[in-house]
């Protein structure tokens, strides 16, 4: 050891302890049961009580007000705070049991419902925040306030990249849907270093943002061009000893590749017929969810850490009939393909999917209630989702409602027992997994969360 | 206040590591004893003891009560000495025996906790226990204090201040020496980056060069100090602080106009106002006495926050969470503090208690604001500003109308004396015809344009009734009962009456709730047009009050009276309003008699005709409706709903006298008995016979139109002002909302310094109190950041945290020297700056030798220059500036250049007015980068790609990351294209007749210096083998030329131009063109 390091080691102790490796352990903290994810955020909260978590007393009850002992004097948001009124909406829609699990599903989910026996469902979710912006950023960041950093980014830091081409946390928006908004910081590095902010691939022209090459220019003048910065650099690098120079070099050649793998990945015109079959035929429309599905299992296949779709709409305050029916058109086929598809090339049982939304719905109307049209407003308390593969018990049911689906009966999941669960599967243990910033040691969960073992496979 | 110095401490450190006095070991474990050697002779507390018991320790043995563990503070040297620590007695002291445990349930830290102390920091521990454990302050709570420079550390080393004297003598224990002096052109690039963020010109560097003195040096610095580039960059630092956007930052994420302020920044800058104004300024302006509209205006500083607009939210949960944000944005920014913690428990590493961080937060809860807000616009507090001109015109209009008033007042008690109107009888007076009247007789049913069932009113035009409702007996002829959420009345043809016309609004209702806000009439709006509009409603008290709202809860007059209406029982309520814009010309009247009044708020000074609820646009057609729940526009979840009967409605385009009231009610029932009293015809009188009283109405009138119209147009920004009496603050139990805890008022953290009796407890205090002579922090803070600035690494290289979780100081004895100098130049930022720049530390070569690189990675001991990446912003300015695209406009609305399509598109529609980015187009797209829209939800990705914050939070240290993306952006976006284009363009206009003199021209340009022979070679080269590409393919000539909106000159259509554009654009992803050397 040099004098000067020594010098420094013992004079700055702040300065090494400030070292931001995970407690110097080495990541994972033992062997994953996935080694991917698949994150299919369905934006606006969908409803439970119409598509997984079946209630026929809802039905029977229709139109009669919401029980006070039901309620228990639970906060309401300020859009039905103020209603008089809490009429009781059944589902309008048939709910059969599927598979050897005997899953009951909605009729809006016949693609689902033939692959229950592949699904983890978790009906006993809860959340704290009753309202999007809130629960969107908790369920995504585990924080309600901005400034935390996502999931994808935790993982991106924590486990690094498979593919030294693509980044390791990439996002798809479905293209030209409208509904609750989104955020840039539900896929935002927060405290962390911004290369783990995940990576928008879009459709169209330049599937990441400035990725190709401005027109009149092809790769052959890139090539020659670069080559010549390079030669640029280099001289740079010998007179001022920058290492940064160095790694900019390799940077430019790293974008130089991705401008290839990139279009390459996101064109999917190679994909056979069959494959479009299964996903649906919106699958060869760039930008839908479908198509959004079948790039996830693409960039999955190249070793893509973390791949969050995000399709809004769910936020059925008004006229839910009418409005889930579209929604589940568009996402229930290629949700399922989805798992079908990972399963077939023998990549679901280290990939987790998930499925689901910020919160749960009410089992009363928001606005007045008629035979054919009800609205549900937000409902933190329980909300179902899924997952698959990754290590998660297939065909299991986990969790219970009451018969309203108003209060959670059994084996609450809180958002941050998700959250230590879906680390958990990537071989991390959440407590263990930190970041030091401003002083003080943040983790996704932040102080609280648990593992729920009885949905490890 | 002891005024150790930490400083002088740390010197005799170095001395004594130098003389290599070594302590000798006690009591250690074997493991241990290996690392005695390389232990400090002289253990210092809050140089290696503190940092581990606070990192290690501290969250169970730490200031957080309701964390501690075995009741024992190693934070408090009373409390570890009683048996954790016993000085110079290791096998008594249990701290130590635990640490060096092995067994599982002894060991500390707990193998539970995840934290482990590594055998150095054991060590450490063990010899400070053994050297007696002395305890000290944390360094950054004992005030600076000046200390005079060391010695020359060695005479041929340049020196031009005590900065270097300081440097210096850390440099030669590390064996380190001073770079070079920087070349003349690399000095003036990189002092022009730090002073303007923009490259120097050719003849400024050309003039610099040709003049080695230092007088031309320090002369290039005060030039440069005294331009608006200056402020702009000084402001653009600022910034990122003061977490400024041009968007709300939640949910729907609109639009918000502070620009004013950011512009006020600017101004600041420019006049070089001193620090200490500058942050008193923008803490408590609006609280100096006699205020300037500059001073209030830089208190949007705390308006910058975000805002939540999601209709569904707790208003006070959020509004809350602005308290919070202030008060963390305060202890970030100008106290190096991370407080927030001590939001939900008490400080686990620093000294501040919970109850601490609620007193602070007392501060900036008095603040009249909303929790939720509209989508889109400023909500109150805010400040008009007004162009000079509008200025004089209003106070001109202003004078005027009062003197019209009180010429109507003179007129009145003339008249008085006259005493004419007393022969007036009620035969004489005519009942007032109502220029609306809606009978609520009938409901019919009928369909619409659309094929819907719809009921009309009365038969009566677009009139309609929705949801359920009942006929009833009404008062006269049949009334409409209503009692639900979806239940109303809309009145439809009224033109809605402005804040400078006199109305009149009478109705019968026959309420049956009581304890609710209950709507009674008006057009009122939602959240998203800023409630515009009238409301007459009843309050919790069933008392009859009226709101004439321009924008809650900043521009509006709400009045109730004292009169409870009965439930169970027709009562005729009305009131008269006579456009004078406040609330002295509101009447209520009950039964026809006039009620007493209360103001509730009495500022209304723009428009009330309601609008579309989402874009502002005016909205003439809406109706006014009857017993409409209107969303927050009373509490959080009482919407106004009424329950109970209305009854033939009566509006007027008129202030009706109190006579005139009773006329109207004698015709509609004429078994009771009226009294006409002599002030109702006094005001009959004035207002129909009186011809002079009838003039000076019409002047009125019209000059009040006026007002409205220039007060209307006249642009505002976000402010902050007291409200009275005082909000309450409580300590929110576990940082909630709703749970109250104890009561507390404003005080300061008592470790770091406490609030002096004799200060004002406002923010005011709190201004004065960061700027005490003893803080210890305040200046530390500052010259700290603006060192960061310069040399890309503060002293503290955590800025934000001069706490005990903190780095500590590289440079001690200098921060502290500065830290005082900077008070004792009365906080005068140019000549801080100008400081340290003239020091030969910063006009060293950043050129680094691998030996020097090896011991010294970081510069943290300046054995170099500064150089790091630059800026997002400055980046791109660069190169609007070198190809000569930039616009030199200061200041003014926020502006939108090339931006990747649909961004906005995909995330986001609930604004009314950013759903869709759209480009600017001409100067606006080569603006100062500092100028762009920042949406914060979706901010433009080429800047975030280059680390620049999304501005949501308080930052004081922005990352300097590189990635390929970064690549892709300097290489692709259309931005950079064209503006290598419009370059290549430069290169052949000014370049000189040879291609080699254009090529080195545009070096130049980029890089500020001339290529080197190889760098020419490879220039060519390139250039060549573009020529040879772009000579045979015209289209991808043509396709390259046409990037960006900036016209090309049809002559330089060519191949030629495309190749030099290949070549600019390779210049600019050199290294030169983005770091700062």
């Amino acid at each position: 050891m040099g004098f000067g390091a020594m010098g420094l080691a013992s004079l700055l102790p702040g300065e090494l302890m400030a070292a931001n490796d995970p407690r110097g352990q080495a990541l994972p903290h033992f062997a994953p049961k996935a080694k991917r994810v698949i994150y299919l955020f369905q934006s606006g909260a969908p409803s439970q009580m119409d598509l997984f978590d079946h209630k026929p007393l809802l039905r029977q009850m229709h139109g009669e007000e919401l029980p006070d002992s039901v309620r228990g004097g639970q906060r309401l948001t300020g859009m039905t705070a103020g209603q008089t009124s809490f009429p009781l909406a059944g589902s309008m829609f048939d709910f059969k049991q599927y598979g050897a699990s005997g899953h009951w599903m909605s009729e809006l989910l016949p693609h689902q419902a033939k692959i229950v026996d592949e699904l983890c469902f978790v009906h006993s979710m809860y959340t704290e925040a009753i309202n999007h912006d809130p629960a969107a950023t908790f369920i995504q960041t585990g924080s309600q306030f901005p400034g935390r950093p996502a999931i994808g980014s935790w993982i991106d830091y924590g486990l690094g990249s498979e593919n030294e081409n693509l980044p390791a946390f990439i996002v798809l928006l479905t293209k030209g849907k409208g509904g609750q908004p989104l955020y840039s910081r539900l896929w935002g590095n927060g405290f962390l270093p911004s290369k783990h902010q995940g990576v928008q691939f879009r459709s169209g022209k330049d599937p990441v943002l400035y990725l190709s090459n401005p027109p009149g220019i092809t790769r052959e003048d890139r090539r020659s061009q670069l080559d010549i910065l390079r030669q640029l650099q280099e001289g740079q690098m010998e007179r001022f000893g920058d290492p940064e120079i160095e790694s900019r070099i390799a940077q430019y050649e790293m974008a130089f590749r991705m401008q290839r793998s990139v279009p390459e990945i996101t064109d999917t015109s190679g994909e056979p017929d069959y494959i479009y079959d299964l996903y649906g035929e919106d699958s060869r429309i760039p930008g839908t969810y479908a198509a959004n599905c079948l790039l996830a299992r693409r960039l999955a296949e190249k070793g893509v850490r973390f791949i969050q779709l995000y399709h809004r709409g769910w936020d059925h305050h008004d006229n839910l009939p009418h409005n889930i029916r579209r929604q589940c058109k568009e996402t229930d086929q290629a949700s399922a393909a989805l798992v079908m598809d990972l399963k077939q090339r023998g990549m679901l049982k280290d990939t987790l999917v998930i499925w689901g939304g910020e919160f749960g719905r009410t089992n009363y109307s928001q606005g007045a209630l008629s035979a054919d049209r009800y609205g549900r407003d937000h409902h933190p308390k329980c909300f179902s989702l899924w997952m698959a593969g990754g290590g998660v018990k297939p065909g299991l049911r986990y969790g219970g409602t009451d018969d309203f689906s108003y209060n959670i009966t059994s084996s609450p999941v809180h958002v941050h027992d998700f959250q230590a669960t879906l680390m958990h599967l990537l071989g991390i243990d959440h407590e263990q997994f930190t970041f030091k910033f401003q002083g003080r040691r943040y983790r996704l969960t932040d102080v609280h969360g648990h593992v729920v073992k009885e949905l490890l496979a | 206040m002891t005024k150790t110095t930490v400083n002088g401490l740390m010197d005799v450190l170095y001395v004594m590591i130098l003389l290599g006095i070594m302590g000798c070991g006690h009591d250690l474990p074997v493991e241990l004893q290996a690392l005695e050697a390389k232990l400090p002779p002289k253990v210092d507390y809050n140089f290696h003891i503190r940092p581990i018991l606070a990192d290690r320790c501290y969250s169970c043995h730490g200031p957080d009560a309701n964390k501690r563990e075995a009741d024992l503070r190693l934070d408090l040297e009373s409390s570890a000495k009683r048996t954790a620590v016993l000085p110079k007695n290791l096998k008594q002291s249990e701290a130590w025996q635990r640490i060096i445990a092995k067994a599982p349930d002894r060991m500390m830290p707990p193998p539970t906790s995840g934290l482990v102390l590594s055998d150095y920091e054991k060590a450490l521990i063990g010899r400070w226990i053994a050297q007696g454990a002395e305890w000290r302050r944390h360094w950054a709570f004992i005030p600076p204090t000046t200390s005079q420079p060391p010695e020359r550390a060695d005479a041929s080393w340049p020196r031009n201040n005590p900065i270097d004297d300081f440097v210096h003598a850390k440099l030669k224990p590390h064996g380190l020496a001073p770079a070079h002096k920087a070349s003349r052109e690399r000095l003036i690039r990189r002092l022009s980056f730090d002073l303007r963020g923009l490259p120097p010109t050719l003849d400024e560097v050309d003039s610099f060069v040709h003049d080695p003195s230092d007088q031309a040096y320090e002369d290039l610095i005060d030039q440069m100090m005294h331009s608006d580039a200056y402020a702009e960059r000084m402001t653009l630092e600022w910034l990122d602080v003061a977490r400024y956007a041009d968007s709300h930052g939640l949910h729907a994420d609109g639009m918000r106009e502070q620009w004013p302020w950011r512009d006020w920044v600017i101004r600041a800058f420019q006049d070089n106002l001193n620090y200490r104004d500058f942050i008193t300024w923008q803490l408590a302006g609006d609280m100096l006495p006699e205020a300037t509209r500059d001073q209030k205006l830089a208190t949007g500083f705390h308006r910058n926050h975000t805002f939540n607009t999601e209709l569904g939210i707790v208003s006070e949960e959020f509004r809350l969470q602005y308290v919070a944000d202030r008060t963390n944005t305060t202890a970030t920014a100008l106290m190096g503090m991370t407080i927030e913690c001590a939001a939900c428990h008490d400080h686990k590493f620093d000294p501040i208690s919970q109850k601490e961080f609620y007193e602070m937060s007392a501060f900036f809860n008095n603040i009249p604001e909303l929790g939720m807000t509209g989508n889109d616009k400023n909500f109150g507090p805010m400040l008009l500003l007004p162009d000079p001109t509008t200025e004089d015109d209003l106070t001109t209009l202003s004078r005027k109308i009062e003197s019209l008033e009180k010429g109507q007042r003179l007129r009145r008690e003339k008249v008085r004396g006259i005493k004419d109107y007393l022969a007036l009888n009620s035969t004489q007076m005519h009942p007032p015809q109502p220029d609306y009247l809606f009978p609520l007789d009938d409901v019919s049913t009928a369909v619409d344009s659309r094929g819907r069932k719809m009921l009309v009113l009365d038969q009566n035009r677009k009139s309609t009734v929705y949801g359920e409702y009942e006929i009833v007996e009404g008062k006269v002829g049949n009334g409409i009962r209503i009692d639900h959420d979806f239940d109303g009345i809309r009145l439809a043809g009224v033109r809605h009456f402005d804040v400078q016309e006199p109305f009149t609004a009478a109705c019968w209702i026959n309420t049956e709730e009581e304890g609710k806000f209950q709507s009674v009439i008006g057009n009122i709006g939602e959240k998203n047009s800023g409630w515009r509009g009238w409301m007459m409603y009843l309050d919790t008290l069933n008392r009859p009050s009226l709101r004439m709202v321009h924008n809650l809860s900043h521009n509006l007059i709400d009045v109730y009276s004292d009169t409870t209406v009965p439930t169970e029982k027709w009562m005729h309520l009305a009131f008269t309003y006579d456009g004078s814009a406040s609330a002295e010309g509101i009447t209520l009247y009950l039964n026809g008699n006039e009620l007493s009044k209360t103001v509730r708020r009495d500022r209304l000074y723009k428009t009330i005709i309601p609008t579309k609820n989402r874009n502002y646009i005016v909205h003439r057609e809406k109706p006014v409706s009857l017993g409409a729940g209107i969303k927050y526009l009373y509490e959080d979840t009482d919407d106004g709903i009424f329950v109970g009967a209305f009854d033939h409605i009566q509006l007027f385009h008129d202030c009706l006298t109190s006579g005139e009231m009773v006329q109207l009610l004698k015709k509609q029932i004429p078994n009771e008995d009226f009294e006409l009293s002599n002030e109702m015809k006094l005001a009959y009188h004035l207002k129909y016979l009186d011809p002079q009283y009838g003039v000076q109405q019409d002047s009125l009138l019209a000059l009040r139109t006026q007002r409205a119209r220039l007060l209307n147009e006249v642009q505002e920004a976000m402010v902050m002002e007291e409200m009275s009496p005082p909000r309450p603050t409580h300590v929110l139990e576990r940082g909630q909302y709703d749970a109250l805890g104890e009561r507390v008022y404003p005080a300061t953290p008592k470790d770091i310094l406490p609030f002096p009796d004799d200060y004002p407890p406002n923010r005011l205090g709190l201004a004065q109190w960061l700027f005490h002579d003893d803080h210890p922090l305040t200046a530390r803070v500052a010259v700290n950041r603006y060192w960061q600035m310069l040399f890309g690494r503060g002293l503290v290289d955590t800025p934000h945290d001069f706490g005990s979780q903190g780095s500590l100081p590289s440079h001690p004895a200098l921060l502290d020297w500065l830290a005082c100098e900077f008070e004792a130049m009365n906080w005068d930022l140019r000549k801080l700056l100008k400081l340290m720049l003239m020091s030969a530390t910063y006009r060293q070569e950043s050129v680094v030798s691998p030996d020097v690189y090896e011991k010294d990675p970081e510069n943290i001991f300046l054995a170099r220059g500064p150089s790091h990446r630059l800026p997002g912003e400055m980046i791109r300015d660069h190169a609007l500036a070198v190809s000569g695209l930039l616009s030199k406009k200061v200041g003014g609305p926020s502006v939108k250049p090339y931006q990747p399509h649909g961004l906005w598109e995909e995330k986001n529609e609930f604004s009314g007015f950013l759903n869709s980015y759209e480009t600017d187009s001409g100067a606006d797209l080569y603006r100062r980068s500092m100028y762009t829209f920042i949406r914060r939800t979706s901010p433009h990705p080429a800047m975030t790609t280059f680390d620049v914050p999304s501005r949501s939070i308080c930052v004081v240290k922005r990352e300097n990351t590189s990635s390929p993306l970064q690549s892709l952006v300097l290489l692709n976006d259309p931005q950079f294209v064209e503006a290598a284009r419009v370059l290549a363009e430069r290169m052949q206009e000014e370049g000189g007749e040879t291609l080699s003199a254009q090529l080195h021209h545009g070096f130049r340009l980029v890089c500020g210096r001339a290529p080197r022979q190889e760098e020419s070679q490879l220039l060519m080269q390139l250039f060549v083998e573009a020529t040879q590409k772009f000579e045979h393919t015209e289209y991808a000539t043509k396709e390259l030329l046409a990037v960006g909106e900036h016209p090309i000159d049809v002559k330089r259509l060519e191949p030629k131009t495309a190749a030099l554009a290949m070549v600019a654009n390779t210049l600019f992803n050199f290294d030169e063109a983005y770091m700062k050397r």
